[in-house]
């Protein structure tokens, strides 16, 4: 049997279990007959499982999503947790999907999971790249990404999920400089551009006039391309929450905007499709300050932050706890997000 | 000595078997780490050709900048650990905020140390100047 055929047959069996396992849990929440139909593994990673699927109950077809964590051993966060986050976010306005369900009985689909609504488009970096060519709304896109920010940061402690909050004794900027510190002690091979980052951050922290704090909120945390759903018509969604905690707003508006996410489209800097503009036009009509210090501040700390990353993933092939060609690949990408760090920096 | 074909072009022949017969015929996540596979392929096959060059200036780059002599007719092997230990000492003295190290002089050097690589890792990444993005107003 070919490997391809091997794969095919073992994806198979897994969605038996699963329309299975739906069939079962949504006919006991719904009390009701239900049909689960037209499964479609969206996508499956060691860490996450999301499955497309139609509920039918009599006249009524409902398009639906799963989203399940395999192994409740490597979650970031507590998938609970993470469901309710997307309420607060949907109750503010955000453009994200409706959470049905939340479960964490592993009987049903294997590990803790929820149901959500489904937002149909294009969530595939280089398609999305392709049909807002095709379409011209990257701006109109960056825009509404914008207001999302606005509307999400704008949301006060009274009304956070519980488990958002900054417990730290120092800062987010602070804490993330030591946080890159211990990681590049674990570097296999010096690294200068990375300690020179490390410098030009610390005489660079954001601050504010005395006695005043900076801001702290809720953030994504990865709202980037691969984790937006585009349509004909614009930003239809805003997925994968897991990562999302307290932090500075600046953080999230950040994150879209490094090199890493415009996939060639360089010269567009919110994900290859829109000028930094259009995503502080929607973000401050919204009710957003825009501080391009910070901003300038936390997108060379994510960068360095990914080229760590990358670095890390190399090391987690070469110790042999993942060994894995693209984890080994990504080694020899951390020249780009040096090359990317240095002219962030460039004095 | 080893007999024909050379490491170049087995590389070249591992880079064609790639593209023209495995490639078209994979698809999913296999298919996706085809082509990570099929890149390093290219990335070996450049690094043959120009790797201890980049090495090289790599290390001269560095000695220079950090005053340490350079000793010439050195092999590949001890070239590298010794641009390593270099590089080590480069960083040590930017966590130490040495004021001897020049800034514009450290920034261009491993500014260079990059491109070098990249013109193996990833060949024409350089084109886009990320300095374009600093803020405008200081």
């Amino acid at each position: 049997m070919t490997a391809k055929k091997e794969m095919r047959q073992a994806a198979e069996a897994d969605v038996d279990a699963l329309q299975a396992g739906l069939t079962r849990f949504l006919s006991e929440q719904w009390d009701d007959a239900v049909t689960v139909q037209s499964l479609q593994l969206s996508s499956a990673g060691a860490r996450r499982l999301n499955v497309l699927f139609d509920a039918v109950r009599g006249d009524v077809h409902q398009s639906l999503v799963l989203t399940a964590i395999p192994n409740a051993n490597i979650m970031i966060q507590p998938i609970v947790d993470e469901a309710e986050t997307i309420r607060c976010a949907h109750r503010a306005g955000l453009d994200v999907p409706d959470v049905l369900f939340v479960s964490e009985n592993t009987d049903y689909v294997g590990g803790p999971f929820f149901i959500s609504t489904r937002m149909d488009g294009e969530t595939v970096p280089r398609k999305v790249l392709r049909l807002v060519a095709a379409q011209g709304h990257g701006a109109a896109i960056a825009e509404r990404l914008g207001q999302n920010f606005a509307r999400l940061h704008a949301i006060n402690a009274a009304h956070m999920p519980t488990h958002i909050q900054w417990r730290e004794s120092v800062g987010p900027a602070e804490f993330s400089l030591l946080a890159l510190e211990e990681q590049i002690k674990l570097q296999l091979q010096p690294a200068p551009v990375f300690n020179l980052a490390m410098r030009w951050l610390e005489d660079h922290l954001p601050s504010v006039g005395v006695g005043k704090a900076l801001p702290i909120c809720l953030i994504h945390a990865d709202m980037r391309s691969g984790n937006l759903v585009i349509s004909e018509d614009g930003l239809v969604a805003i997925l994968d929450w897991e990562g999302s905690r307290a932090g500075d707003p600046m953080t999230d508006l950040a994150w879209p905007c490094l090199r890493t996410w415009r996939f060639g489209a360089d010269a567009q800097e919110v994900g290859g499709f829109a000028e930094r503009s259009a995503l502080i036009r929607g973000y401050e009509a919204a009710g957003g300050t825009f501080d391009a210090q910070r901003f300038h501040w936390w997108k060379v700390c994510s960068t360095l932050r990914w080229g760590l990353g990358l670095a890390g993933q190399a090391r987690t092939h070469l110790d042999g706890s993942m060994p894995n060609i693209v984890m080994a690949a990504s080694g020899r990408r951390v020249a780009e997000l040096e090359y990317d760090l240095l002219g962030l920096i460039k004095p | 000595m080893q007999d024909r074909p050379d490491q170049r072009e087995l590389l070249e022949t591992l880079t064609a078997f790639f593209e023209d017969e495995l490639l078209p015929n994979l698809d999913g996540a296999l298919g996706y780490r085809a082509l990570v596979a099929a890149n390093l392929v290219k990335i070996l096959a450049r690094e043959s050709r120009s790797g201890v060059q980049s090495q090289h200036d790599a290390h001269l780059h560095l000695a220079d900048l950090l005053g340490e002599p350079v000793e010439e007719q050195q092999a590949p092997e001890e070239s590298t650990s010794m641009t390593h230990a270099l590089a080590a000492e480069l960083a040590r003295r930017l966590d130490a905020r040495d004021e001897s190290l020049d800034q514009a002089q450290t920034w261009q050097v491993l500014m260079d140390i990059t491109r070098a690589k990249l013109a193996i890792v990833r060949p024409g990444y350089d084109s886009w100047d990320s300095s374009t993005e600093q803020p405008q107003d200081g």
